[in-house]
C-alpha cells in the first residue's frame, strides 16, 4: 500500500522510484551544505546533522511539490524553523541552552571552525540567521527576508548590528592557511 | 557589492576541515516514512469511528462540547465547561500503538502499560522525561499543574484496566484526567465527525477518586470529588465512540450527551 508521502503516487508526476532517486541526489549534492548551514544557525557541530535531517524528512514528505520550484530554499526556511523549534524547545530544560550560542569546544586543529562559532555565539538569534544564508548561502537581502519572514530593511540593520558586533572578532582576521596550500 | 568586512566573513563561515558530517539519503528517506506511518492514523471524523476499534487505552478526541480552537483553555476535567458539557469522540490505541496529533507537530502520543507519553515537546508547557525508553507526559517549571489539568507534578502513571480508559491520580488526593489542550498550541486540532474543530484531547473528565476511574462502553462511572458534594459520572456511550460526562452537581444534573 502506498503510504501517504507526496510523491509516492504517481498524481504529481514521479512515482516512488524517481521521486526517491531526485531526492537523492539532492541531498548528495545539497546535504553537506546544509549541514553546514545547520551548524552556523545552531553553533552545534553535533546536532548539525541531525537538524539538516529533520528538515529533510519533512521535505521528502512534499518532494514532488517542491522538487520542480526551489527546493533548497524550501529545506533552508524548515531548517532555520526547525532550529527555533529545538531551541525553544531545550530553553525548557534550564542550563541546556544558553541565551546566545556558544562555540562548540572543539580541538585546536579546528580553530577557525571555533573562531567562527565564538563569533556567530555573540549574535542574535535573528542576527545569526541573516548573516548565515546572507554570507554563507548567498541570498540576497531580500530573498533573506522572504526565508526569514521578516522585512528586507531588517535584513540590511540586522547585518549592520551583526557586522558592527564582529567587527571585535578574529572572524575578520582569520589567515586561512589550509585553502593556501 | 560586498565590503572588505563582508568578504572577509563570507571566507570565514566557509570553513572546511576533516570533520565532515554526511547525510544519508535512505536513512532521511526511511525516517520520513516511518513519521508519515504514525501519521495516518491521525484522524478525520470518520477515521475516528474505524479507528476506535483497537482494544487498549482509549483516546478521546476532542475538545468542550467542540470548542472550535487550538486556544483550548479548557476541555479539562470536571466543570471545565458546565454549561456545555464534555463530550469527546474517542479512538482507541492498543499499548504502544502511536497515535500522531493531528496538524503540523508531529507529535506522537501513546500508551505503555503504565503510563502516557509523548515524543514531541515543542510547547512552553510541558516537557518529557523518565517514560524510558519513551518519553512521559510532565509538565514543565515554570508552569505548575493546575487543578484540573493535570496529573500531578511527577510523571504520573495512567492506569489502564483491560479496554477501559482511565484517569491518574493526583497527588492532592483528586483523580484527574488530562488534556492535550493544556499543551496548546503546538498539538494543533482536529476537524471531527461534527465539522468542528477540536483539540486533541486525551482521557478528560475524571475528577475525585483516588486511584482507578475508568470507563467502559454504556457504564456510567461515579466519580466522587472533593471540591464537590456530588459525584461527577462519567460514560463511554455506547458505541464507544463518545465520552461523556454526567455532572449530578449542577443544578440540572446536566448530561453533555
Amino acid at each position: 500500500m502506498e503510504d501517504d508521502i507526496e510523491g509516492s503516487g504517481r498524481t504529481r508526476g514521479f512515482n516512488r522510484e524517481e521521486t526517491d532517486a531526485d531526492f537523492t541526489a539532492f541531498v548528495a549534492a545539497n546535504g553537506g551544505r546544509l549541514i553546514h548551514i545547520a551548524e552556523l544557525i545552531s553553533g552545534e557541530p553535533h546536532r548539525a546533522a541531525d537538524l539538516a535531517q529533520a528538515a529533510l524528512e519533512k521535505a521528502y514528505r512534499r518532494w514532488n511539490r517542491i522538487r520542480s520550484d526551489d527546493p533548497m530554499a524550501y529545506v533552508r526556511k524548515i531548517l532555520v524553523n526547525q532550529h527555533k523549534t529545538w531551541w525553544s524547545r531545550d530553553r525548557e530544560w534550564p542550563g541546556t541552552v544558553p541565551e546566545h550560542v556558544t562555540a562548540h569546544d572543539f580541538a585546536h586543529e579546528h580553530s577557525q571552525r571555533t573562531v567562527v562559532l565564538g563569533a556567530l555565539a555573540t549574535l542574535t538569534k535573528r542576527e545569526r540567521n541573516v548573516v548565515v544564508l546572507r554570507y554563507y548561502a548567498d541570498l540576497s537581502e531580500a530573498q533573506t527576508a522572504a526565508e526569514l519572514g521578516i522585512a528586507p530593511g531588517t535584513v540590511k540593520s540586522t547585518l549592520h548590528r551583526a557586522l558592527r558586533k564582529l567587527r571585535g572578532s578574529e572572524i575578520l582576521t582569520l589567515k586561512y592557511s589550509d585553502r593556501e596550500s | 557589492m560586498e565590503t572588505e568586512e563582508e568578504n572577509a566573513v563570507i571566507a570565514a563561515l566557509d570553513y572546511r576541515d576533516e570533520y565532515n558530517p554526511t547525510l544519508s539519503a535512505a536513512a532521511v528517506i526511511a525516517g520520513a516514512r516511518r513519521k508519515q506511518t504514525r501519521a495516518r492514523l491521525t484522524l478525520s471524523g470518520a477515521a475516528l469511528a474505524t479507528v476506535g476499534v483497537a482494544a487498549g487505552a482509549v483516546l478521546a478526541v476532542g475538545g468542550t462540547n467542540g470548542s472550535g480552537s487550538a486556544a483550548g483553555t479548557t476541555a479539562v476535567g470536571k466543570n471545565a465547561d458546565p454549561a456545555g458539557g464534555l463530550h469527546s469522540p474517542v479512538i482507541k490505541l492498543a499499548t504502544g500503538q502511536r497515535f500522531t496529533v493531528p496538524g503540523s507537530s508531529g507529535a506522537t502520543v501513546w500508551f505503555t502499560d503504565k503510563q502516557i507519553c509523548v515524543d514531541y515537546t515543542d510547547s512552553t508547557l510541558f516537557k518529557t522525561g523518565g517514560c524510558t525508553p519513551d518519553l512521559v507526559f510532565n509538565w514543565a517549571a515554570p508552569y505548575p499543574p493546575a487543578v484540573g489539568n493535570a496529573v500531578g507534578p511527577k510523571p504520573a502513571p495512567l492506569h489502564i484496566v483491560g479496554n477501559s480508559i482511565v484517569a491518574a491520580p493526583g497527588t492532592d488526593g483528586n483523580a484527574y484526567g488530562m488534556t492535550l489542550a493544556a499543551v496548546k498550541p503546538t498539538l494543533a486540532t482536529v476537524t471531527g465527525g461534527d465539522g468542528k474543530t477540536h483539540v486533541a484531547t486525551i482521557v478528560e473528565a475524571a475528577s475525585g477518586q483516588r486511584g482507578l476511574v475508568f470507563f467502559t462502553p454504556g457504564a456510567a462511572i461515579a466519580a466522587p470529588d472533593k471540591s464537590s458534594p456530588e459525584p461527577l459520572k462519567v460514560i463511554l456511550s455506547t458505541n464507544g465512540k463518545t465520552l461523556c460526562t454526567i455532572d449530578l452537581g449542577s443544578p440540572d444534573k446536566y448530561t453533555s450527551c
